[in-house]
């Protein structure tokens, strides 16, 4: 062997000789977990574009990048390091010009900052980072759903989600905000602790495990009259918690919690019988498209 | 059917997936059927998990690495191909081999790497071993070589990796990288000087 030779091998050797470790502790995997995201990529690919904008922006070719499952992560200009985007399942886009992040169908990222905030963006969502990057103090939605999850901050700013003249405030919590890119309807779910929402008619605490719209016609009408748990609403906006019983809500919670932990340990069969009870017993929830998603991640996967 | 479809899926022939060839196992995986799923996942997570260790030894994220090449190499299967995949244990490692090598360059672009190794954990670990001096020096070099690949041209980081780090011949890397042997080679070559040339001004920095 040459002496160019043995210089390249002793350099590469760190890499080149280590041992693989297919069942030590730093190297676990849930392969259910595994299976059901290879079945999430082997659905077809469909992908609707938000907005005319959108594809007049990608049209114009203005910095679009096509991710294809693929883990990235990025740190753009000036923008504040360790924020951290993950595409989950399916893909995802970067408008590079406006540092909007949008998911395709059947897609889902995940967007962590160094401070812990972490924010899962559902299928078909389209949401502007630039705000985050710079002080990780807000996030704009676009459309579609995010899931937030809040730690205990000791920022002088909250961190605040913005939707169509909808403010979201956190106060230390688990929140979705969805927001329908057409009819402009706001939908705030609280799982854990408090948010403020703040719209054109003043400000609404919303705690766990309470729902905010801001259109009065998204919701049907209560079935039963219950104590406001919140401040009274706007005129165009819905306190959706009037509307459940609050103990009826406790209970989705905790079945979606259970269903969710279940999951996360490994224990399909458990996660499965939570979630499907929650979705049986209460189908109208609010927490149901949390459930549906967690189900089809369970189901899909082949428990070993 | 070409003759490399034929054969069973790298002789795994266990569960659902006994008794079938690649070719169906392959096609019904990208159907999304889940026996096919699980029987490639078994079979290829072992060449997975080689290639994600060697190149990023004991990283939080590893289960998401995996998550990313396997999603990867379902969507590849998905487009169409010039010709069929010789040998799948192969490719799967440079699937595998190519999302560590951009996570990596993800890593160098945050600056998160070396910055981040000796966390406390880390530093009461090698405390306690017995040789502080010589492992200190192994993970140095280690970093260094995280960072000089994910530093380096990416064609050229890429073959190295699959030549050298993974060990598979110049034809094979030709066929994985779809290009010629001979561009392979020479990419190889490249790729050799270059690590060389770091090496050296590194060391003439005092291995700073």
């Amino acid at each position: 062997m040459t002496r160019d030779k043995v210089e390249v091998r002793d350099l590469l050797a760190p890499m080149a000789e280590h041992d693989v470790d297919l069942d030590g502790a730093g190297f676990r995997v849930d392969r259910a977990r595994v299976l059901a995201r290879m079945a999430a990529a082997s659905q077809p690919a469909r992908r609707r574009w938000v907005g005319g904008a959108t594809i007049a922006m990608v049209a114009a070719g203005v910095g679009a990048l096509a991710l294809g499952g693929w883990l990235w992560q990025r740190h753009a200009g000036p923008a504040r390091p360790g924020v951290e985007v993950t595409v989950v399942a399916g893909s995802a886009t970067q408008i590079a010009a406006t540092n909007e992040l949008l998911t395709a169908a059947d897609s889902q990222a995940r967007v962590r900052t160094a401070e812990g905030l972490q924010i899962e963006l559902r299928s078909q969502t389209r949401v502007a980072l630039g705000e985050l990057e710079r002080s990780a103090s807000q996030v704009k939605l676009l459309d579609g759903s995010i899931r937030c999850s809040i730690p205990h901050r000791a920022a002088a700013r909250p961190f605040q989600v913005v939707a169509a003249g909808v403010t979201v405030v956190d106060l230390g919590t688990v929140f979705t905000v969805s927001l329908d890119g057409l009819t402009h309807e706001t939908r705030v779910t609280v799982e854990e602790g408090e948010v403020l929402v703040q719209h054109a008619s003043g400000p609404t605490r919303v705690r766990a495990p309470q729902s905010w719209s801001s259109t009065e016609d998204a919701r049907p009408a209560p079935i039963a009259p219950a104590a406001p748990l919140v401040t009274p609403p706007a005129p165009r906006a819905t306190a959706l918690v009037k509307a459940r019983p609050p103990a009826t809500l406790e209970q989705e919670a905790q079945l979606l919690r259970r269903g969710l932990a279940a999951e996360r340990q490994g224990r399909s069969a458990e996660a499965a019988a939570a979630l499907s009870q929650l979705l049986q017993r209460y189908p109208r929830s609010p927490l149901a498209p949390d459930a549906r998603d967690a189900l089809a991640r369970v189901t899909a996967g082949t428990p070993r | 059917m070409r003759a490399s479809d034929e054969k069973p899926l790298l002789d795994a022939g266990a569960g659902d997936a006994g008794g079938r060839s690649q070719a169906d196992v392959l096609r019904a995986a990208v159907d999304g059927a889940p026996w096919a799923l699980a029987a490639l996942y078994d079979a290829l997570y072992p060449f997975v998990a080689s290639a994600l260790q060697k190149i990023l030894h004991k990283t939080p994220d590893y289960e998401d690495l995996v998550q990313t090449s396997f999603e990867l190499i379902v969507r590849t299967l998905q487009r169409p191909r010039a010709r069929p995949i010789e040998n799948l244990a192969a490719w799967a490692s440079a699937i595998a081999a190519r999302v560590a090598l951009d996570a990596l360059r993800s890593r160098v672009r945050e600056r998160r790497i070396f910055n981040r190794e000796l966390e406390p954990t880390n530093v009461l670990e090698l405390v306690a071993g017995p040789r502080l001096e010589r492992e200190l020096d192994a993970r140095s070099d280690l970093l260094w070589l995280q960072r000089t690949l994910a530093d380096m041209n990416a064609e050229q980081a890429e073959t190295l990796v699959l030549h050298d780090v993974l060990g598979h011949d110049l034809w094979e890397v030709a066929r994985l990288t779809d290009v010629s042997p001979a561009a392979a080679q020479k990419r190889l070559s490249r790729g050799h000087i270059d690590l060389k040339q770091r090496a050296e001004r590194r060391d003439k920095a005092g291995r700073k």
